[in-house]
């Protein structure tokens, strides 16, 4: 009995002014090739974080879509966030 | 314009799909699924004619990583749990549940991280907190999860007769973070 558990990228969408990314991953559990279980899971990259762990395909769609205009309205929605927060 | 008047359609013998038209046309399949051609088709409810609002063309469920830190630092061990959401439109329904964790070595405004959608402009979550400390010499009236445009969660306490404030993460053993609660997105 061979249990396999597998991580496909599924979808990848770009989100609002400030171009969040979203990813949508399958995972899918096989046992003996058949499949016994499937569930999607969910992350959001922002424009400030690492996204050195991330697949080259994820890579290039975050550095096209965070323009350096797109990182800068960031940081400062976060920086009047925080003040606006005290 | 013709009528067809039946009682059952089925599929032909070795076959597990029921295709109703060529193109653009709902697909019944095996196990009494039903799927459509295209991502962002789906039902109107309610309605007589399409209309826009009355669409339900979006529903996932799945699960999420959460990370309970400190804004200036995470725990020297970060705490992370899973999970769960449905979404329905633009309304996703969150829980989480961080259990007897170790908190030590965070700092700064205490947060949840990693929310599977971003939200839509500023929102709050409720909360429960076990070994949390707040600010209870300054009239704390309730702790809330404020979420704006982003994916992360700060705790927020409401004062009486006063500003927002947040909250600094309790670094330290034995804590207890419950986040369960609903909020709209864009995606």
């Amino acid at each position: 009995m061979a249990i396999t558990k597998n991580t496909t990228l599924e979808k990848i969408e770009i989100v609002g002014k400030y171009k969040l990314i979203h990813i949508k991953q399958k995972i899918t559990v096989m046992e003996d090739g058949n499949k016994i279980s499937e569930t999607a899971h969910r992350y959001v990259l922002e424009p400030d974080m690492n996204i050195d762990n991330q697949s080259a395909e994820v890579q290039s769609i975050c550095n096209a879509a965070w323009t350096q205009e797109v990182r800068d309205a960031w940081i400062a929605f976060k920086q009047e966030q925080e003040n606006r927060l005290g | 314009m013709s009528k067809l008047e039946t009682n059952t359609i089925d599929t032909i013998s070795g076959s597990t799909d029921l295709q109703l038209g060529s193109t653009n046309a709902t697909i019944i399949k095996a196990n009494n699924k039903i799927s459509f051609n295209n991502s962002g088709d789906g039902i109107y409810l309610g309605v007589t004619t399409p209309t826009a609002s009355n669409l339900l063309d979006d529903f996932e469920e799945g699960t999420w990583t959460g990370e309970l830190r400190g804004a200036t630092t995470a725990a020297t061990t970060p705490v992370t749990a899973t999970g769960k959401y449905v979404k329905i439109g633009g309304l996703v329904f969150v829980k989480i549940y961080f259990g007897n964790v170790n908190t030590t070595g965070a700092s700064g405004v205490a947060q949840i991280t990693g929310l599977p959608f971003a939200a839509e402009s500023l929102q709050i979550l409720p909360v429960m907190t076990y070994g949390q400390d707040y600010d209870d010499t300054t009239a704390v009236m309730s702790i809330q999860m404020y979420l704006e445009n982003n994916t992360t969660a700060q705790l927020i306490a409401t004062k009486d007769n006063g500003a927002w404030q947040t909250t600094g993460i309790t670094a330290g053993a034995t804590k207890f973070f419950a986040l369960t609660g609903s909020y709209y997105t864009t995606a």
